[in-house]
């Protein structure tokens, strides 16, 4: 799924800050363009994007959320393994490095994208997603 | 035989397979990569390939002879007539642990026959993210070429400036990261050492010589930028979910799998001397106290217990260094320390690393050292200074090296141990099949694995060195053993992990299992992935789903082979090595002498049911 920017664009830069790979480029009050080779279509841009400005492939434009309510993970310190495949999948690179005595955690929980990636290349199942500050 | 020779024998076999296989019918998508023009176009891959072979090694066997070139016996081994073909497993991005595999498909310039590797890593889920399964690559490149696969088509980039660059030196200028994952060769690849492997996250990509095609063709690397977070599933997503979630209990209950975590897959070190397999001494004993050393317990103490995996998979056997330094796994343990005998692990990481950065497969490599310290050591050979010492890495190091980059008392070596036997007049310590250098097992001490081996298939047999279970009838065990692993692989599924869950299900049978003759097998419980697969894709998969499968493979690589030149069932005595069946010296008590006749004609017995059993020979 990738994402595309329609021509009633503000240029505000939103979508430019919150994408984990920067794959949105375009100056302040200029048309934004996301390069589709880039997007791993976690939908941020669409989600932060205040004039719902941004549909994904099939012609949807989902509409502003705040990013209160965005999904993080939760990290189970009793399912983990420390294994690390989420430290080092992480496009945004928020995730720090577990080691035998700690879980992983995020670094920075403003700069998560919630694509969800994480929870998908974690076979333990050790990864749920809430709202930062709640858990499952 | 030409082409339309194999693709009307192939057609037949489909038409034959057509009533045993799946009722859905699935599209499939390929990216074919036309090297020789520097294009690319999709390819729609007909529906009764995908309903008959699935996924995996029986789709990439099935879709290799279809774009094999013009005259399939005689053609190069290397060019445009070998595509490599790489396939994604039926469960990619379903969430199911043990499901991230791919297949390499293509014919080893070594043997000459069809090779399949299957490894775990997140090409699969990259190819799934651009909207393909499989991926052909035909013809050659003019020139050096980064090949860059992305959602806005394909770029080949010459990169004549990258040659003679390590794996690591060409992964840190492609950007290889979360995004992008790269299939790469270093100096061995480049000079087309028969045994160079393509290194992939980390890990190489199997033996066969694919590093040594990927040179041929010019591909120094290929990247493959994707990205897909969603989950795929057909199934009820309920069920698909409760089957996943009950799959992932029963392997974090597994002690297998509990064993494997702590040990890493270096705890068969201490099962290969325990069982008499271990290859010490370039395979002139098959037992060693000092391999303690190299066991997965004697790690875990020494550099703790810090372990990852492969893509995807639960048992994350890959142990790590508190530098985060990937610690082998048993056969570059077997290959590169205890076969050139050297025990001390801190050295075989470093061979190994060393292996992986010039892109030679670390088993044929300690092959090869083997080789050469026997013919060192028997004066057949003096490439070497008097004070060369096969445990000092100051001196080893330099070696592997110059194997990979051909020259000095390297380039000899680089064109491995088939031909540096013939070479000296002494094949007596060459110790290959068909050409390319045997594995870590010593045959004296695993029957079954010798069978399967001699047949070309590189994989270990699960219940002779993972469980033990096989202990009669070894016959019987590899068979099964080639159509549960091609079966679960076709499918996608790790038979690393499942297997061993199989055998733990059945552990109430085990008595039993022990002595069922080959009408029984059924009795192996196969419910763990018959279930999985049912509720994932919504389609009923039996348990004979899967060895039917199994089966199909095995048969399609056999008629290809055929063509090939190679009858996998005729003239089988004179693959295995003589030592492993004459040479009763060692030092292990169980017997030494594998009775390699007597299993061979009654595996061969098998397969010819079998091969009744599908239909009439085609001639």
């Amino acid at each position: 799924m990738t994402y595309e920017i329609l021509e009633s664009c503000t240029g505000c830069g939103m979508c430019l800050s919150i994408c984990p790979v920067k794959a949105v480029s375009g100056g302040p009050g200029r048309l934004h363009v996301i390069n589709s080779d880039l997007c791993i279509g976690c939908g941020a841009c669409a989600r932060v994007c205040e004039v719902s400005c941004v549909i994904d492939e099939t012609g949807n434009r989902p509409s502003h959320e705040s990013k209160k309510y965005w999904p993080v993970p939760h990290f189970d310190k009793n399912r983990c393994r420390h294994c690390g495949k989420c430290y080092e999948m992480c496009p945004a690179g928020i995730i720090t490095r577990p080691d035998k005595d700690n879980v992983p955690s995020l670094t920075n929980v403003k700069l998560c994208a919630s694509c969800r990636w994480c929870g998908k290349v974690c076979v333990y199942d050790a990864i749920s997603f809430a709202p930062a500050g709640e858990s499952r | 035989m030409n082409t339309a020779v194999l693709k009307d024998r192939l057609d037949r076999l489909d038409e034959m397979f057509s009533a045993g296989s799946m009722a859905e019918h699935r599209k499939a998508r390929a990216l074919v990569l036309d090297l020789s023009d520097e294009t690319s176009f999709d390819w729609e891959v007909p529906e009764k390939y995908t309903d008959c072979y699935i996924s995996g090694p029986a789709l990439g066997a099935r879709l290799w002879a279809e774009f094999a070139g013009a005259d399939v016996e005689e053609s190069s081994t290397y060019e445009s007539n070998n595509p490599v073909v790489v396939t994604s497993s039926y469960l990619t991005n379903s969430g199911v642990p043990g499901c991230e595999s791919v297949c390499f498909t293509f014919r080893s310039p070594v043997t000459g026959s069809l090779c399949f590797n299957v490894v775990s890593n997140t090409v699969g889920m990259r190819l799934g993210a651009l909207g393909y399964e499989a991926m052909i690559i035909i013809g050659r490149l003019r020139r050096p070429a980064v090949v860059d696969v992305r959602k806005s088509g394909v770029l080949y980039n010459i990169s004549e400036v990258f040659i003679g660059f390590n794996v690591s030196q060409v992964e840190d200028l492609v950007g290889v990261g979360p995004m992008t994952t790269a299939l790469s060769i270093g100096p061995a690849g480049e000079q087309k050492v028969p045994y160079a492997a393509v290194i992939c996250e980390g890990a190489s990509t199997g033996r066969g010589g694919l590093g040594c095609v990927f040179g041929y063709k010019n591909i120094k690397s290929l990247c493959i930028t994707g990205f897909d977070t969603g989950i795929r599933r057909s199934g009820d997503e309920a069920a698909a979910e409760k089957a996943v979630s009950d799959y992932r209990s029963l392997l974090s209950g597994s002690p297998y799998c509990k064993a494997m975590q702590r040990g890493g897959s270096a705890l068969l070190v201490k099962y290969s001397s325990r069982d008499g397999w271990a290859p010490v001494f370039n395979f002139a004993r098959r037992t060693d106290p000092r391999l303690f050393h190299l066991g997965g317990e004697e790690i875990n103490r020494r550099y703790g217990d810090e372990h990852g995996g492969c893509m995807a998979c639960p048992v994350m056997c890959r142990h790590r260094t508190h530098d985060g330094i990937v610690i082998p796994g048993y056969e570059a343990i077997l290959m590169l320390g205890a076969n050139i005998a050297c025990f001390d692990m801190d050295k075989i990481i470093e061979r190994y690393a060393q292996c992986l950065d010039v892109g030679l497969d670390p088993v044929s490599t300690g092959n090869v050292l083997g080789w050469a310290i026997s013919a060192w050591s028997s004066g057949q050979m003096n490439l070497f200074e008097p004070d060369f010492s096969f445990k000092d890495n100051s001196k080893v190091l330099p070696l592997i090296e110059m194997i990979a980059k051909r020259v000095g008392p390297g380039e000899p070596l680089s064109f491995g141990t088939y031909a540096l036997g013939k070479a000296c007049g002494d094949e007596s310590f060459a110790y290959t099949i068909r050409g390319l250098e045997c594995g870590p097992y010593d045959y004296r001490g695993a029957y079954a694995q010798s069978l399967s081996d001699s047949m070309g298939f590189w994989f270990p047999n699960y219940f002779e060195i993972h469980s033990r279970v096989c202990t009669a009838r070894h016959e019987e065990w590899a068979v099964l053993n080639e159509r549960l692993v091609m079966g679960l692989e076709s499918y996608g599924l790790s038979p690393s992990v499942i297997v061993p869950s199989i055998i733990e299900a059945s552990r109430k049978l085990r008595k039993r299992i022990k002595i069922i003759p080959n009408s029984e097998i059924k009795n192996v419980k196969l419910d763990i992935p018959c279930k999985l697969i049912t509720a994932v894709t919504g389609v009923e998969t039996l348990s004979d789903d899967i060895l039917g499968l199994g089966d199909r493979c095995w048969r399609l690589i056999y008629e290809i082979n055929r063509a090939l030149g190679f009858n996998m069932l005729e003239d089988v005595e004179s693959r295995l090595p003589e030592h492993f069946y004459i040479d009763p010296d060692s030092n292990h008590e169980k017997p030494s002498i594998v009775p390699f006749r007597a299993l061979i004609d009654r595996y061969c017995f098998l397969r010819k049911q079998i091969i009744a059993g599908q239909g009439s020979d085609l001639g």
